[in-house]
């Protein structure tokens, strides 16, 4: 067994200690009271002390980083999905700063990170009221203003913005530019004229707030501009090009949370066909065991993809369509893996199945978040049939 | 073969990604297929039997080195889409290869082995009980054996015993077909056939990765060209919606027939593969739509042959069957630590 391997063995094994004893526990209360884990729970204090924030929760450096995220990703999500995305880090927004981002920026915003005076989070805000799928029509302004940008506009559905010390903002230099006005500012979020709305009412994974804010003349320096000015020259779509990059490597990290909630259900399935029908011959029981493995293929199937799509990103080659198969297939087997599971409880579930009931609502934000299921569609028909056909 | 290419083997490759020298094999594969003269119903058997055993994959599929059995299914998939039909006879003992991996009679494995090499048929039914046994079998002339899979009891019986009567073949028109009947002795021995019957249907699932890619390929170049409406068939998104979710099916069960190592894993692949090869030949003819339905074009082929494939070495039921006996122990290791990640090198 290679060190990689041990090392993630390691990281999956805290993964599924803090998930049983956490994870799991807070979800569901969050779900129950329908609002956010609080930013000073004891939880996030708990991972602070135990020096999560230094290491990491999938330490060992940036070796396969992606990979180790998709790995340790699945268990996370597999005890709670929604809970799973308030860990303390760059989430993210740290994509963004990576591939971006100068190494001075670099250092500036991620090394705090590595500090243990406190939890620390950072977010990423694309979508608008008026531009979701459609990312080339943000009207979020950015104008140049001597050494500053000055930044005006609202954002919505951002995670974790509403307890995070900076958020990476996309914003248009020149609205009629299309994706070509793009630029990517990490912006503070105690800067003047940072103005937080609400966090959405979700209908699941209530665990982490979704949050709009408004930007109302927000001044930044002319080196919160991500890569620089330096970035953005030669190629006209550089910052929409940034945005995408980021996706296509943090796509194969959401659709592998779809793999962790499908696992949950097989194991709650599972447990009910142990206990409820143990004689081996019953009609019923052999029915339920098919079904059983049904919901098992599209877990394996589900993580080769996102694995593949996770190889990819560290060996610096292009994903963007491994990711957005394994985005596209992901979320609706998990789906498909609920109802399945929901059919071997049978009325079991209405009448005492909390469990399953609250997966068919968190599961259905994979299908939308990180890149709709139309919009996988388009990106893998604009690959395989062509950009210049498919528009 | 299987050492040169596992020296290079990589992480990906067990992913589907192709590692450069297997990307080289596959276009070597694609190259001596288009060498086989074709017309919209498929190559006759012998060109394809020499183009074929010229890449020198035959028998990989159980080979104990991964990189090597990567190497069967790949050329498997090419030829899959532009002789699936011959290949029935071609590839042998291509399905019966798991099953001769667990015969332990030396001598008889010899027999089957140099049968398969003079391009004799070694059949292979997948059936639930044993017993008598009728099968269809692909070729002209009597198969050189029967093997027949049923849980837990393996038989094997050699020309002499079999009877063969001309049968209809269905879409494997190049291969033809015959019905055989069991009418003497036979070897039997009890043994778990499950391993022997994952590597039948991986065999047939590579097959049919393949008709699926290539029905997919020539709708997507149809599609880019003919107009409707003003502009391409593929511009209107109605249809390149649908392109794109029956290709992502198709990939995905590519990935899965290219990884797949353990028996669990090809009889997962092989019930992945089938419904999205059956989609893909049926969205392969759609888009042509009648010119899909003639054979003018070979998109009518493509579907037959993954109906046809569909039906062989037991169908859908009974591989969820074979899963399903093996599921509470195999879904035992599900929550273990990293349980079902194929993590490489």
């Amino acid at each position: 067994m290679s060190a990689f391997e041990d090392d993630l063995r390691a990281a999956v094994g805290r993964m599924r200690d803090v998930g049983r004893t956490w994870l799991r526990p807070l979800g569901e209360e969050a779900d129950r009271l329908g609002r956010p884990i609080p930013p000073d729970h004891e939880f996030f204090t708990m991972l602070v002390r135990e020096g999560v924030m230094r290491r990491g929760l999938t330490p060992g450096g940036s070796e396969r980083r992606t990979v180790r995220n998709v790995v340790v990703g699945e268990e996370g999500a597999y005890w709670d999905r929604g809970a799973l995305v308030t860990l303390p880090g760059p989430g993210l927004g740290g994509a963004p700063v990576r591939k971006m981002g100068t190494p001075e920026q670099r250092e500036r915003f991620l090394a705090p990170f590595r500090s243990e005076d406190r939890p620390r989070w950072a977010a990423f805000a694309m979508t608008e009221p008026g531009a979701g799928s459609d990312v080339a029509r943000i009207a979020m302004r950015a104008d140049r203003d001597g050494d500053e940008w000055v930044l005006n506009g609202q954002k919505m559905y951002s995670s974790n913005s509403g307890r995070a010390d900076w958020v990476v903002v996309f914003a248009t230099v020149d609205p009629s530019a299309g994706r070509n006005g793009h630029r990517a500012f990490v912006v503070e979020r105690d800067r003047p004229g940072f103005v937080f709305l609400r966090n959405e009412a979700k209908m699941g994974v209530r665990a982490y707030e979704t949050s709009s804010f408004v930007l109302e003349d927000c001044r930044l320096p002319a080196d919160n501009l991500l890569g620089g000015d330096a970035y953005y020259e030669g190629r006209a779509n550089r910052g929409f090009g940034g945005a995408m990059e980021t996706f296509n490597a943090t796509r194969p990290i959401v659709a592998v949370h779809a793999v962790g909630i499908a696992r949950s259900a097989l194991d709650h399935a599972r447990a009910f066909v142990d206990t409820e029908f143990p004689a081996h011959a019953t009609r019923r029981r052999r029915r339920a065991l098919e079904r059983l493995v049904e919901i098992r293929r599209g877990i394996e199937q589900g993580r080769r993809l996102c694995i593949r799509a996770a190889e990819l990103v560290d060996a610096g080659r292009p994903n963007a369509l491994e990711a957005s198969v394994a985005k596209l297939y992901c979320p609706p087997v998990a789906l498909a893996a609920i109802r399945t599971a929901q059919d071997v409880v049978g009325d079991a579930g209405v009448r005492r199945d909390r469990f399953l009931e609250k997966l068919t609502r968190d599961v259905k934000m994979l299908d939308i978040g990180e890149g709709t299921q139309q919009i996988q569609r388009r990106v893998i028909a604009r690959h395989i049939v062509g950009a210049d056909v498919v528009r | 073969m299987g050492t040169e290419h596992s020296r290079t083997a990589t992480f990906a490759s067990m992913h589907g990604v192709l590692s450069d020298e297997l990307e080289e094999l596959r276009r070597a594969a694609v190259a001596a297929a288009a060498s086989c003269a074709a017309g919209t119903n498929g190559p006759p058997t012998e060109p394809v039997r020499a183009a074929y055993a010229a890449l020198g994959t035959a028998g990989l599929l159980t080979d104990p080195d991964p990189v090597a059995r990567l190497a069967a299914v790949v050329v498997l998939e090419v030829f899959g889409g532009a002789a699936a039909g011959a290949m029935l006879a071609v590839d042998q003992p291509g399905p019966a290869c798991g099953a001769l991996d667990a015969i332990p009679d030396a001598g008889l494995v010899a027999r089957l082995r140099a049968a398969a090499a003079r391009g004799e048929v070694i059949g292979v039914a997948v059936v639930e009980e044993p017993g008598d046994l009728v099968a269809w079998v692909p070729g002209t002339s009597v198969p050189a054996a029967l093997v027949q899979l049923a849980p837990g009891v393996l038989t094997v019986a050699e020309a002499p015993a079999l009877e063969a009567t001309p049968a209809p073949a269905g879409a494997a028109e190049a291969s033809g077909g015959v019905e055989v009947r069991v009418a003497g002795p036979r070897y039997r021995l009890e043994v778990d056939t499950f391993p022997a019957r994952s590597v039948a249907r991986l065999w047939v699932a590579a097959l049919a990765v393949g008709v699926g890619a290539a029905a997919l390929d020539y709708a997507v170049a149809y599609g880019r060209e003919r107009v409707v409406f003003g502009q391409p068939v593929l511009a209107h998104q109605a249809n390149a919606h649908d392109v794109a979710a029956v290709w992502a099916r198709l990939d995905a069960a590519r990935v899965a027939v290219r990884s797949a190592v353990t028996p669990w894993a090809m009889t997962q692949a092989y019930l992945e593969a089938m419904p999205a090869v059956l989609d893909a030949a049926d969205w392969g003819v759609q888009l042509l739509g009648g010119h899909g339905y003639v054979d003018d074009h070979p998109a009518q082929r493509w579907y037959r042959e993954a109906h046809l494939l569909r039906l062989l070495v037991g169908g859908a039921d009974m591989a969820v069957d074979d899963l399903s006996d093996r599921v509470a122990d195999e879904c035992a290791a599900s929550t273990d630590e990293l349980a079902g990640w194929e993590l490489g090198a």
